[in-house]
């Protein structure tokens, strides 16, 4: 499942998949509850940009239906009843377009079937203006949509794993129903907006409609008269198309398809080289570079690459995407008529001006955007990692690891050294942390590094070297530990054993009990006993006692 | 092959200060088996973290552009049967073997004297997925200097390896491998010495028994068993402990080997010292007349092996 921290609730399932909503894991539910159904789910950060992307991928493919489509128009804020502040859907403008398709019925049996083919579940409307049309697609059965959702999952899970029907097309038709039963919600207003409203009672459209107009302009401001005027006066507003070519596109029809894989790889090659100038031009750099290789039967091939720093440099960014080329097979590279590269997250290109005097310190920087750049075409951008450091008391949610490459830095000037000197340190929140390790022991005996390193703190605090561990394990490991208790300390604990992977290791030293408990704010309550205990071959350990359960776990090795 | 000239005529005047002759033929050995290091002589040598242990080095501390291995001490745990190691699979964790016995403090420790005083990155290859950022930035290591692989395979681990220790930007690798070929074992030390990067590797206690491409080699060794005294309590309440580590050198280019340290490292500080153990009594040099270790010499200073030295030393390879 995906994870999102929320500024208000803390971490949130952002998504799920099959096996998790079987589970009844649900978008929305937190991190806590989740692992509390399932322990061993797997847990990954939600990334905002890979949605956009396909989100674009499928407005693209939408133009089979109309020619003007567009993304949600987002406000400042997030909506109250979305969990995430990014586009989740489309808008298309259906103006006598259902001619075609014999109805509007069937022209959302269509999308909607198009859209089960591609494995999304989905719901549709028509309607006479956006705000109402979106308000029917978003609210009009949600709860029903969710229970269908986990009906026909389940029933794909037991009958017909993970295969798509496309004959039977999923989701739920939105009749034109009333939509004065609508919840505030479908109104597409602010939290704080619809939180005043709940006080005053008002949970429905058709509530709010009885009230004074001029009453409510004045209180909640005038978006909420001008969205509900879109959705019961037939207000128009808007649509952003989808801009029909990125600007960083460059794209190839070929006059017969081809398998040749030479072939293939040239036009690829040109197709970069032009993309580059382009990019150039604009005094732009690409950080995604997007290739689609289109098949006269079957599905396009989609190969994507992320990079560290902008970049327009043809002779970096071909080897890269050559190697990704290397990597599909023979069998897939048939009969290819189209091939198209873009730049789907582009970034100014940074301009440094030649040092005048030659240093000895080399700039190591651009050596390294260039090695990460390399490591990421080839293990993935999930697999180039740079970690952040949160406030948090559990030590697994402690830590967070970000993708070095396809990300923009604050949309700032792209600069290679900020990036990696600033954008680690401003979001590390232990930065001011400082390690006890001396810099350097070569010179000093021991006996004068005690006499002029700084006195100890009288109390160890966590930021000691060998407070963490350096390894801690995903899903921690069930142990059995002995223990014998003190007589003089009745309440005193004392650890004599620990049992794991069928073997029984005697505890010569235990140093603890560390209580970390996570705040009733941040979802459900963890309480753990820590301790590090050393056994008789030497072996550091850092194992717990979940006081919740009163079972003992190993979480990490020094 | 070159050839160790003594001067020994009577007819020459000795002057007085020159060397004995052992002392000299031992000088004439180090510098051949450290001839390598002439392309980084101009950098200085790499502490180890602990002093005592950078004067035992051969050059006061690691050179750049080489590898250094810890092996994990004889496994208490080798009788265990196969289905209790394959439930270890990658969502758990590491095996029980070397776990915590500090092989990965020590090697964190010199990536940490490797970036003192320059930019350089330390590239970690985590494919356990269990790395702990935490405790390295405790330890002194910038966040902001740390790249982390996670690779799929052991392929992309090879080949993410090599190229990190390719860079300039790289000043250590540290990785856990629990097979490593001859082959990439040769590409990684060609790669090192490119760069001047240092190779810190995590090897299982298999590895004892195979041919080694490192420049030093640790054993971490287990502990010994000291009595546990359930008698009393054992929950040590004083909070700044001390941490013991056994080490080997099992390998020294250009020093001796056998010999045993105990490290401690104060968990308040985290600083290393040691105390000599005990020394084996074939605490020579190492140079070995093995073929695998012949070829372990870089190719700029690899003398020409006759034909006949190839066929006896393959022979003494496969009955080794």
């Amino acid at each position: 499942m995906l994870q999102v921290r929320d500024p208000r609730r803390g971490l949130r399932v952002a998504a799920a998949d099959p096996f998790a909503w079987q589970l009844g894991i649900t978008p929305g539910m937190s991190i806590s509850e989740a692992t509390a159904i399932a322990p061993t789910i797997r847990i990954m950060d939600h990334d905002p940009q890979e949605d956009l992307e396909a989100l674009c991928e499928l407005a693209q493919e939408a133009w089979q239906f109309s020619p003007m489509v567009g993304l949600e128009t987002l406000d400042e804020t997030v909506w109250a009843g979305r969990l995430l502040h990014e586009p989740q859907g489309l808008v298309m403008d259906a103006t006598g377009l259902d001619q075609f398709f014999g109805g509007t019925d069937q022209m959302i049996q269509v999308v909607l079937q198009w859209l089960g083919n591609k494995g999304f579940f989905a719901t549709a409307a028509i309607h006479s203006t956006l705000g109402s049309a979106w308000a029917i697609a978003n609210y009009s059965e949600r709860s029903k949509i969710a229970s269908q959702l986990a009906q026909w999952r389940l029933k794909q899970l037991i009958a017909e794993p993970m295969r798509s029907d496309a004959s039977q097309p999923r989701g739920c038709l939105s009749k034109t129903i009333g939509i004065d039963s609508l919840s505030v919600e479908a109104l597409r207003l602010d939290l704080k907006t619809v939180h005043t409203l709940r006080r005053l009672g008002i949970r429905t459209i058709e509530q709010l409609r009885q009230l004074p107009r001029h009453g409510l302009a004045s209180r909640l401001g005038t978006r909420l008269i001008d969205r509900l005027d879109t959705v019961i006066a037939n207000k128009s507003e808007p649509l952003n198309c989808f801009k029909s070519q990125p600007e960083f596109v460059c794209e190839l029809s070929l006059e017969f398809p081809t398998s040749r894989r030479d072939t293939i790889e040239e036009v690829l090659r040109q197709l970069t080289l032009k993309l580059c100038g382009r990019l150039q031009h604009h005094g732009q750099g690409a950080l995604r570079w997007v290739a689609c290789l289109r098949c006269q039967k079957g599905p396009s091939h989609v190969m994507a690459l992320g990079l560290y720093r902008p970049t327009a440099d043809h002779q970096h960014l071909w080897p890269l995407a050559q190697s990704q080329l290397e990597r599909q097979s023979s069998s897939r590279l048939r009969d290819i008529y189209a091939v198209s590269v873009q730049a789907t997250l582009t970034g100014p290109l940074a301009w440094k001006q030649n040092d005048l005097f030659e240093i000895d310190h080399t700039n190591h920087h651009e050596t390294m955007a260039r090695l990460v750049d390399s490591l990421s075409s080839r293990l993935g951008r999930r697999g180039v990692l740079a970690p952040q450091i949160h406030p948090h008391p559990q030590p697994e949610l402690m830590i967070s690891w970000r993708p070095l490459t396809g990300v923009r830095a604050n949309g700032n000037l792209q600069s290679t050294k900020r990036k990696l000197s600033t954008g680690a340190r401003k979001k590390s929140t232990l930065s001011k942390a400082k390690s006890r390790a001396p810099k350097s022991d070569i010179l000093t005996s021991p006996l004068q590094d005690l006499l002029t390193s700084q006195p100890l703190a009288a109390e160890p605090s966590t930021s000691d070297p060998l407070r963490r561990p350096l390894l801690l394990y995903p899903v921690p490991l069930p142990i059995e530990v002995t223990m014998t208790s003190s007589v003089i300390d009745g309440d005193k604990t004392d650890l004599k054993s620990v049992y794991f992977n069928g073997v029984w290791h005697s505890v010569l030293q235990a140093c603890g009990p560390e209580r970390i408990e996570s705040g009733w704010w941040l979802g459900a309550s963890h309480r753990r006993d820590y301790y590090r205990v050393e056994t008789q071959h030497g072996q550091w350990w850092w194992i717990y006692r979940d006081l919740t359960r009163s079972v003992w776990y190993l979480h990490g090795s020094f | 092959m070159p050839i160790l000239a003594v001067n020994t005529s009577p007819l020459h005047k000795k002057p007085s200060f020159q060397k004995p002759v052992h002392q000299q033929l031992a000088e004439q050995i180090r510098s051949i088996e450290t001839a390598n290091r002439s392309k980084h002589s101009g950098h200085a040598a790499i502490s180890s973290g602990c002093r005592m242990l950078d004067v035992a080095l051969p050059s006061g501390g690691y050179t750049p552009g080489t590898l250094i291995e810890w092996i994990d001490g004889a496994s208490p745990f080798s009788g265990n049967r196969p289905n209790e190691r394959s439930a270890m699979n990658r969502s758990e964790g590491n095996r029980s073997e070397g776990l915590g016995n500090g092989s990965l403090y020590l090697a964190l420790t010199a990536a940490r004297c490797a970036m003192q005083d320059s930019d350089k990155y330390v590239v970690i290859v985590d494919s356990q997925e269990s790395f702990y950022p935490p405790a390295a930035q405790f330890m002194g290591i910038a966040l902001d200097r740390m790249i982390v692989l996670r690779p799929s395979n052991l392929s992309d681990a090879m080949w993410a390896i090599d190229q990190s220790l390719r860079s300039s930007a790289v000043a250590s690798v540290v990785a856990r491998l629990e097979t490593l070929s001859e082959l990439n074992a040769r590409r990684f030390q060609l790669a090192a010495e490119q760069s001047g990067a240092l190779g810190l590797f995590l090897r299982p206690a298999s590895a004892r028994s195979q041919p080694s491409w490192s420049e030093i080699q640790w054993g971490i060794n287990p502990a010994l068993p000291r009595a546990s005294s359930h008698t009393g309590p054992t929950t040590a309440v004083s909070e700044a402990g001390v941490r013991r580590i056994h080490v080997e050198s099992l390998r020294m280019r250009g020093g001796h080997s056998g010999q045993h340290w105990t490290l401690m490292i104060d968990t308040r500080s985290g600083m290393i010292t040691a105390e000599k153990s005990w020394e084996r009594n074939n605490a020579t040099s190492t140079s070995s007349m093995r073929l695998a270790t012949q070829l372990a010499v870089p190719t700029s200073n690899r003398p020409a092996i006759p034909t006949e030295h190839f066929k006896r030393g393959n022979q003494q390879n496969r009955a080794g």
